[in-house]
Formats: C-alpha cells, sequence, structure tokens
C-alpha cells in the first residue's frame, strides 16, 4: 500500500508495525486529551479563517469553570481580544474581558471594559450589570454597585447569586434590614442555600438579634458542608477548576469563624 | 541508476518513519504526563467584606456570564427575561424537550413549565395573562 505514495515509504513489516505504533500513540493521545486535538484545530481556523464569531466561541470554551480540561484562562483572553480586534462592536466580547480582569483584581480595566460594554452594546446581557455591580462593590462603591443590581432585578428575573451580592452591598451601606428582606426572598426559592444562609446570619447580627443569627449560622454551617467543588465552581464561574478546593475550605472556614465568632461573643445563657 | 534511486527512497522513507515515530512518542507522553500546570488564583477565592459587626460578609458571582443564569443558555435577543435554550436544558424540575427560545415559569399550582418565546410581543402577552398567578420566571 505504501507504494501509493511514490514509493517514498518502504513496504516491510517493521516499518508497517512502526507506522502502526505511531498512529496508535496518536490516537490514544487524542483519546486521552482530546482537548489538545481541540486547541490544534482552533489554532488552525483562527490562523486561516478568523472571525470575531469564532474567536468569541473558541474563548468561551476556554473559560468555563465546569470543564476542567479545557479551561485555559490566557488563551481566553487571547481569543476574547482577537475578537474585539476583529469587530471592535461585537457583543458581549468586553464583557467577558471585564469579567478575566476581574479575576486577576484588575478592577479599575474590569470597570472600564464593562462600561464600555453597556454603552456599545444596544441589548446589553443583564448580565453586564451585574458584573458591574460586582466590580463595583469590590472597589467598595456600594451604592453605584446597589444601584446596578436594581437594575439587573428590573431586566431579568432575581437569581440567588445576584439576591446574595445585593444584600452585602445593602450590608455595607449599613442597610441590613433591607439585606434581611432580600434575603428572606432570596431563601423563599432557594432555602438551603449556603450563601443566602450565612448572610442572612449576619444580617441578623447586625441587627442585634444574635439568637436568630445564630441558629441562622448553625444552618448555613449545615447547608456548607453539603456543596460540593462543583457547586463552588457554579457559584464562582471564570475560576480555575484547580482553586476550587481551596475556594470551598475559605468559604467554610468563613462560615465557621462567623458562628464561632457569634457564639463567643454570647452572653453567658442563664 | 533506479536501483540507486529505490535506495535513497528507502532511507529518505526510514527517515520519515523515524521522525513520525519521535513525534508520536511526544505527543504520546505530552497526553501522558500529568497536568503540572500552576493553579490561577482570582480575587474571589477568599475575599470576605467586613459587617457592621466584624462578621465576614460573602459575595458570590454566580451570574456574571453574559449567558442566562440558566446554564449554557442565552439570554434572548430583544427580551432579556427568555433565554435561548437546547433540547434538554432543566429548569426547577422542567426539562426542554426542544431548541428554541422559552422562558420558564411556575404557576400558582407549583407546576413548571418551558413556555415558547419566540418573540418579544409573544412572551409579553403571555405574561400579561399569566402573571397573577406565576411565582417566579
Amino acid at each position: 500500500m505504501f507504494r501509493r505514495f511514490g514509493g517514498i515509504l518502504p513496504v516491510g513489516t517493521n516499518t508497517r508495525v512502526l507506522v502502526a505504533l505511531v498512529g496508535g500513540m496518536v490516537a490514544m493521545a487524542l483519546i486521552l486529551r482530546p482537548v489538545m486535538l481541540v486547541n490544534g484545530h482552533e489554532a488552525v481556523m483562527l490562523r486561516y479563517n478568523p472571525t470575531a464569531d469564532r474567536a468569541f466561541a473558541y474563548a468561551e470554551r476556554h473559560f468555563d469553570a465546569a470543564e476542567s480540561e479545557s479551561y485555559d484562562l490566557a488563551r481566553a483572553k487571547r481569543y476574547f481580544t482577537l475578537a474585539l480586534a476583529l469587530d471592535p462592536h461585537h457583543p458581549n466580547v468586553r464583557h467577558e474581558l471585564s469579567r478575566i480582569s476581574f479575576l486577576e483584581g484588575d478592577f479599575g480595566r474590569a470597570l472600564s471594559f464593562i462600561d464600555k460594554e453597556i454603552s456599545i452594546n444596544t441589548e446589553p446581557s443583564p448580565a453586564s450589570y451585574y458584573i458591574r455591580a460586582l466590580v463595583k462593590g469590590y472597589m467598595q462603591d456600594y451604592a453605584g454597585a446597589a444601584q446596578d443590581y436594581e437594575t439587573y432585578f428590573a431586566v431579568t428575573p432575581a437569581n440567588w447569586a445576584a439576591i446574595n451580592d445585593y444584600s452585602w452591598v445593602l450590608m455595607k451601606q449599613g442597610l441590613p434590614q433591607q439585606a434581611l428582606e432580600a434575603l428572606d426572598w432570596g431563601l423563599g426559592l432557594w432555602p438551603e442555600n449556603a450563601w443566602l444562609l450565612s448572610n442572612k446570619a449576619t444580617a441578623l447580627y447586625d441587627l442585634g438579634r444574635d439568637d436568630d443569627a445564630i441558629e441562622t449560622a448553625r444552618k448555613a454551617q449545615r447547608a456548607v458542608k453539603l456543596v460540593t467543588k462543583y457547586d463552588w465552581l457554579i457559584a464562582y464561574p471564570g475560576n480555575d477548576p484547580l482553586i476550587a478546593e481551596e475556594g470551598l475550605a475559605a468559604f467554610r472556614q468563613a462560615v465557621d469563624e462567623n458562628l464561632e465568632q457569634m457564639e463567643k461573643k454570647r452572653p453567658a445563657q442563664r | 541508476m533506479n536501483e540507486r534511486s529505490h535506495s535513497e527512497r528507502t532511507k529518505l522513507g526510514r527517515s520519515v518513519v523515524a521522525l513520525a515515530f519521535v513525534v508520536g512518542c511526544m505527543i504520546a507522553l505530552a497526553a501522558l504526563a500529568p497536568s503540572v500546570r500552576a493553579p490561577l488564583t482570582s480575587s474571589e477565592i477568599d475575599f470576605f467584606d467586613a459587617s457592621a459587626r466584624g462578621l465576614g460578609i460573602l459575595p458570590a458571582s454566580c451570574a456574571s456570564s453574559p449567558m442566562y443564569y440558566h446554564y449554557h443558555a442565552f439570554v434572548a435577543p430583544g427580551n432579556t427575561r427568555a433565554f435561548v435554550s437546547n433540547t434538554g436544558e432543566t429548569e426547577y424540575g422542567a426539562t426542554l424537550t426542544g431548541a428554541g427560545t422559552y422562558v420558564c415559569i411556575t404557576n400558582a399550582t407549583g407546576l413548571n413549565y418551558f413556555v415558547p418565546a419566540n418573540t418579544a410581543a409573544e412572551i409579553n402577552a403571555f405574561k400579561a395573562k399569566v402573571i397573577p398567578g406565576m411565582s417566579k420566571w
């Protein structure tokens, strides 16, 4: 059969074995690490037929915390940047670049990207307001963050994370009662949510309702034990799957420490 | 002449096979080698803001993807309360049987539905009729 290739490859048993071996190894490699094939395919496609849509779609593939094998933040950033270069008005590219800057701790850059996304996208994703709120919260602009969370709630159904984060910026503005109301609403839909329970305990504590706070914190402690690494990655999408365990441990520790602090300061029971 | 040419071709062929073998080995080793990349830490991993009485407040970022908070579903163009989804999407225990644009609603009896929302006008007309009985959407 090798004669079909102009006689370049010699016909012989050893050669055939070698070729089969090489083919087998390559096949095994691609089965074990299909991402190698995917990455190679993406590089070729973007080299010879680059489009903003394609670059964006490929970048999304590498920016999903739930897909540990394909997660590659540097590659995602490179492809989002390419998408932006190919189409400066492509929807959601700046949104994603904002998320990446946020994860990298560059909040100024994150805010700049998301501001621009909201200003040029005629139909911004509701999540763009959510991201801006999150970034502003990290920058300690709690009033600005609350305003963006409220815009988010006005344009899309509420979800536990937005309620949770809204309660955060309300508490930081000295509004624990409003935070508690938001959290109670959320717990009506997600009664076992560990984040909502934990922040509810904090809101109650800030309101001076120490006993209720401790009871809620105990519920949070039970709930957080059931949170899995996968749940953590869903709660913090975009993060490296390799840090999920560390993130989950930090979350559990914070819930434990909150409870411990409340119990320590509690007046002795009569 | 022919014999010499055949011999040269044989040598070239062996070199090609040897090169392919080396490349194959490298690819196989790369696949078998454990992933050794360092984890990328992030601003979120241990961020807890302090409350007025010193407890840790825990933000999340679940809804930060431009996709709808329904997993892997994009917000429907022109209707941010609906989402474009593939077959099999599950929301509040209801499962989509076909790809399309939907809004997930729960009525007063607690039953869940995916309501087709091909246009904003269509879903708004639907919502105008059913909102009193809806608890979440």
